[in-house]
């Protein structure tokens, strides 16, 4: 039977966590005092845009995960006595896992920055950018999944990616343009309040980043070459 | 009893390069050099065996496992050694090593422990922080630690200074001198493995040359000169050089070359042993 999770994937997701726990536990002390810090100015109306801090605990786990692809650890692990599907599923998790902890710093801004509403502007700030995260956690593996693939032609590859990226990028802006509506397109406006303030909205980014996840995977477990 | 491996009719094909189609066998306990220049084909065949890189055409079998990406238990009989040594970089040796055992059951960490000691391996550095050297010899505890019945050995002194190249292959070859181990040893130095190999394989541009036991090979191949008034082809000659009456020739036959000779009434006919080097570069410098 083809389970999602065994031993072996368990094994090679948890030596990815604690591969990587140390710069973690870095990451959040030093996150979690600066998002106290911006939390409290915020609330003080000494300073308007909390989300400064949260594009920056994006962009290093972006850079996180980055490192298991230079690292050549694929090629490492491509050698044990374990199945492609396994070696994709646990590749697919271990990603995942960065995400966990962006969230988890993101959680505590939260707390910091709406004590009051944390069940109601807070949680769905959080879903919302636990979407947008996965989202981008999904499409940059999809980008290194998608350029090992030999059967693509290289244009093809560019274009199907840029177009992602793009639509990923775009996505990404309007998270950050809510605080500022009232400087927005009517159209924006009511993507932005689709895409983050709706249930369907957030389910369709959840949906997205399953997809990409899968189309990653798919690719992943019919590489010809695993040398990088 | 199956082949320790058995590659038939491998394909793989790049924009400027083809292997094959490509024949191999190697019976258990025996020692396959496999020798070529740099581009020949020789790591190409280590990566579709070793399942990382996928072939186009052919099959390929590990103790008459197909090497199925998943159906991984023939990854259980083979330890490879690459080019490239790769770990978690800010993980110990040991750590590394620790992380490996998990999915061996034959692994032993005292066979672990004893090799460190015989390769002086610093276990307890980071990989990062390990020389080239050190590296390669983390591969081939990592490789041997789990008693592989089938060891694939991509050159893996490749980049290393003559004096850490000879101190690796002392030691392992110590090592691997009981002949419990099939091996497949691939590099274009053939010092490297003419101590060891039953039998060498010759690669140039993806096609298998020649594969013959060494010891045929030194047996038959010579350095012949002779004195000769006319220049006429020999039979079994590689190589022919002449300098008025006096030639010198290479044999690939010495038997049939010396009876050739013979018939033609050479004068002064000498003939001395060539080293498996020689022999080597002129297999492969005779089909390019």
């Amino acid at each position: 039977m083809k389970t999602l999770v065994n031993a072996n994937i368990w094994r090679l997701v948890k030596a990815e966590i604690f591969y990587n726990l140390f710069v973690h536990a870095l990451l959040f002390l030093t996150l979690t005092f600066m998002f106290y810090l911006f939390g409290g100015l915020v609330r003080d109306g000494i300073y308007q845009d909390p989300s400064l801090p949260h594009l920056l605990a994006v962009a290093i786990m972006y850079l996180l995960f980055t490192t298991r692809f230079l690292e050549k650890r694929t090629r490492y692990i491509q050698t044990l006595p374990v199945t492609q599907r396994e070696l994709g599923l646990a590749r697919i998790y271990a990603q995942g896992f960065y995400c966990v902890g962006a969230l988890l710093i993101y959680g505590i801004s939260l707390m910091a920055s709406f004590p009051a509403d944390l069940l109601t502007e807070g949680l769905w700030r959080f879903l919302a950018l636990a979407a947008l995260l996965l989202l981008g956690n999904a499409a940059f593996c999809l980008s290194f999944d998608m350029w090992a693939a030999s059967s693509l032609p290289t244009f093809i590859k560019a274009l199907l990616l840029a177009l992602i990226w793009i639509l990923i990028l775009r996505l990404g802006t309007l998270y950050l343009e809510i605080p500022f509506a009232e400087g927005m397109s009517r159209g924006d406006v009511t993507t932005a309040i689709f895409i983050y303030k709706t249930p369907w909205g957030v389910m369709l980014q959840y949906l997205f980043a399953i997809v990409l996840s899968v189309m990653s995977y798919k690719l992943y477990i019919h590489r010809q070459s695993f040398l990088t | 009893m199956s082949h320790a491996f058995q590659i038939t009719q491998l394909v793989k094909k790049y924009p400027e390069f083809m292997l094959g189609p490509l024949d191999l066998t190697l019976e258990p306990g025996m020692v396959l050099g496999y020798i070529g220049p740099n581009g020949s084909g020789k790591t190409t065949t280590m990566h579709c065996l070793t399942g990382l890189v996928k072939a186009d055409k052919g099959s390929m079998h590990i103790f008459g496992r197909e090497n199925h990406p998943n159906k991984p238990a023939w990854k259980l009989d083979i330890g490879y050694v690459g080019d490239v040594h790769v770990f978690y970089e800010r993980w110990t040796g040991e750590k590394n090593l620790k992380f490996l055992s998990q999915f061996y059951p034959d692994w032993s960490d005292t066979l672990a422990k004893e090799l460190a000691d015989r390769f002086r391996c610093p276990l307890h550095k980071k990989a990062k922080e390990l020389s080239t050297g050190n590296r390669v010899k983390l591969s081939l505890i990592a490789a041997l630690a789990h008693s592989p019945r089938l060891l694939l050995l991509d050159e893996p002194t490749a980049g290393l200074d003559p004096v850490v190249r000879t101190e690796v292959l002392d030691t392992l070859f110590e090592i691997l001198e009981d002949g419990q181990r099939a091996i497949f040893y691939s590099t274009h130095i053939l010092s490297d493995i003419s101590r060891l190999a039953d039998e060498l394989a010759f690669l140039s541009n993806g096609q298998l040359v020649q594969r013959t036991a060494k010891d045929d090979l030194t047996d038959s191949w010579r350095r012949i000169s002779f004195r000769l008034k006319d220049k006429v082809t020999i039979n079994k000659v590689v190589e022919h050089k002449t300098e008025g009456q006096d030639h010198q020739v290479v044999s690939s036959d010495v038997v049939e070359t010396l009876s050739h000779l013979k018939a033609l009434n050479a004068g002064n006919i000498q003939e001395s042993r060539m080293t498996i080097d020689d022999i080597a570069v002129h297999i492969l410098k005779g089909v390019q």
